[in-house]
């Protein structure tokens, strides 16, 4: 049976989550080994409680140390990796190829290749199994028939996004957005500190066009307007709106396209070429709209399996995804190719 | 400190052979990244001997992951080619070093601490290409946890807003092939409202920014950690010669910032100082 997935930032979420219908979550632990999410994070305590509340339901939970780790954060590291396998986690999920080494050398824990690895091709995925990776998290948006190619070549556990925004870094690889505009380093692989929810300046109108804007430690610069940025549901910077004030007026723009990847269509696909593990990203909301998601993709992946010859995408399921996303969904990213 | 360069194109190559570069690094349609045109098998091989007929070293890029069968061949016989002609492959992805061994690990292998230090090395890995992201003290700590590496750091050229095999940004724009990339992020990128209104520029210019990064001051101290390769990215232009000439001459006499009168513009010297990204946004100049 393929496992539905979903990665939580907090405990609140991780039990909506797995109550809903999802059969294991991620649990992204401290700010200093795992990116995303914000500043939201679990600490070793209430990772422990996860874990236990998976278990209990027979559910699991992987614990996400999947941070471009420096080596002046590797002891840490290490310790924690060692706290992740006291409280029999399910697994771990990382990132940097030196890590998995060197986890496979210590414990014998499941290891789960983030989609950060940028396991970009088969070959990539079986390199990182020579190094005791079992599972392979494929960067977005690949093609279907080049995540057939991943199981066929590599035998190993592969697991597919099929739901959440899409971001610039389609392959997971190191964005140096944040770092830019937020003044964080870039190990953390941080989208968006969660203390920031608005930033506004000022600076002179005019003919010249001016350099910045600098307010705490925010910086950003425009020609006609200050800028500030929304902090209401922004994930990613690259899609998050900004708000640019041309006199008196305020607009409302954004780099790329606000837009949630929704693949239910493919769920076929990829449960007859023996995808292991679909996940679903859910984004920091409401918690009404992790249900739903979940919910939605519960009832998708079982009508499915118990029917799977009449089976097809219910309108019901994509008015009741829309309806908690309130943003655009595409539906069919899958099937326009990939890349 | 040697200095290599990065060709996009033949001309180049015939150009930077007459330059004062150490090694050229070039590549080929189906694995470059970069916005490479014009170039097959025949063209490599000429490239390669004219590179080695002027006493400098050729570097083969590869920095796409092979994902086709047919990709996969392709790769395979460029291997061949550079193994049979003595030449360095520069890796992008993981994957490959089980196609290849001795070879440069590009800073899309992310090596971030000694422990992806240990397993490059193990692979064959002879020289590390250090990320940009980097600050002083963590390059320090690199090279000294690998001494029988070589390690090369980009001194001159566009840094990107991010290293990725499929950038989004470059989705919107024209593009050929996988993961083409010709610094969308660092061009002039506006935007208007619907009715055609220009709104804003990120960053007054761009998304990350237009200005090139120059490590000129800290050559000496590069050098002295350890850093025994300078790469210089081209942006195709007749200036470039300029700058690699003037880095072949700094490098013989680090710490004088005369050169810096010789190069055209403001510049940065990215995360080298720490996490300064607003530093980097905005344009600090490298002589303050």
């Amino acid at each position: 049976m393929v496992e539905l997935v979903v990665p939580t930032p907090n405990l609140e979420v991780l039990k909506a989550a797995l109550d809903s219908g999802a059969d294991s979550v991620y649990v992204p632990i401290t700010k200093k080994v795992s990116i995303r999410f914000g500043s939201s994070f679990f600490s070793l305590g209430e990772m422990e409680k996860a874990v236990g509340y998976a278990h209990d339901l027979g559910k699991k939970a992987y614990v996400v140390v999947n941070a471009h780790v420096r080596d002046r954060g590797l002891e840490d590291f290490q310790r924690t990796v060692e706290s992740i396998y006291s409280a029999e986690a399910d697994g771990v999920v990382v990132s940097s190829f030196g890590v998995i080494d060197w986890i496979n050398k210590h414990y014998p824990i499941k290891i789960i290749a983030s989609g950060v690895a940028s396991a970009i091709s088969p070959e990539d995925a079986l390199f990182l199994k020579s190094l005791g990776v079992t599972r392979v998290i494929i960067p977005r948006l690949r093609s279907l028939q080049s995540i057939k190619e991943y199981k066929e070549k590599t035998n190993m556990e592969v697991e597919v996004y099929v739901s959440g925004f899409i971001c610039s870094a389609w392959d997971g690889k190191r964005c140096f957005l944040p770092s830019l505009l937020y003044d964080v380093g870039t190990e953390s692989g941080l989208c968006i500190p969660k203390d920031v929810k608005r930033v506004s300046g000022l600076y002179l109108a005019g003919d010249h066009p001016i350099r910045s804007v600098r307010l705490g430690t925010d910086s950003f610069s425009t020609r006609h307007g200050s800028v500030g940025i929304e902090g209401q549901g922004l994930i990613t910077p690259c899609i998050g709106d900004y708000i640019v004030k041309c006199g008196d007026d305020s607009i409302k723009a954004h780099l790329m396209e606000f837009e949630v990847q929704c693949d239910l269509a493919a769920i076929p696909y990829l449960i007859k070429n023996n995808v292991d593990s679909l996940k679903v990203v859910a984004e920091v909301k409401s918690l009404d709209y992790i249900k739903k998601m979940v919910e939605v993709w519960r009832k998708a992946i079982d009508a499915y399996e118990a029917s799977p010859e009449s089976w097809k995408v219910e309108e019901g399921w994509i008015r009741a995804l829309q309806a908690a996303y309130n943003l655009p969904i595409r539906l069919d990213s899958y099937f326009k190719g990939g890349c | 400190m040697e200095i290599t360069v990065t060709a996009y194109t033949y001309p180049e190559v015939e150009k930077w052979v007459k330059s004062g570069a150490d090694s050229i690094r070039f590549g080929e349609p189906h694995c470059y990244l970069k916005a490479l045109r014009d170039w097959d098998e025949k063209k490599i091989r000429k490239a390669c001997a004219l590179i080695e007929s002027s006493g400098k070293k050729a570097q083969l890029q590869l920095l796409v992951a092979p994902s086709s069968r047919e990709e996969i061949e392709y790769t395979r016989n460029l291997c061949n080619l550079a193994s049979s002609n003595g030449i360095d492959l520069v890796l992008g992805s993981l994957g490959m070093l089980k196609i290849t061994n001795s070879c440069v690990a590009g800073s899309y292998i992310k090596a971030y601490n000694r422990l992806d230090l240990e397993v490059l090395s193990r692979h064959g890995v002879r020289i590390v290409s250090i990320s940009p992201d980097l600050a002083k003290e963590e390059i320090e700590g690199l090279i000294r946890n690998a001494p029988s590496m070589l390690f090369e750091y980009q001194i001159h050229g566009p840094v990107s807003l991010m290293t990725s095999w499929k950038c989004f940004l470059r989705q919107m724009c024209p593009a050929e092939g996988k993961g083409n990339c010709s610094y969308v992020c660092t061009g002039y990128i506006r935007m208007h409202s619907l009715s055609g209104e220009e709104l804003f520029d990120v960053n007054g210019n761009s998304l990350a920014t237009s200005r090139d990064l120059c490590m000129l001051p800290h050559l000496g101290e590069l050098f002295d950690m350890g850093v025994s390769i300078g790469l210089i990215e081209t942006r195709n232009r007749e200036y470039d010669n300029c700058i690699i000439d003037v880095y072949k001459e700094a490098v013989q006499d680090p710490g004088n910032f005369e050169y810096l009168k010789r190069l055209r513009g403001n510049f940065l010297d990215g995360w080298y100082h720490g996490k300064e990204g607003n530093s980097f946004c905005l344009g600090r100049k490298v002589d303050e």
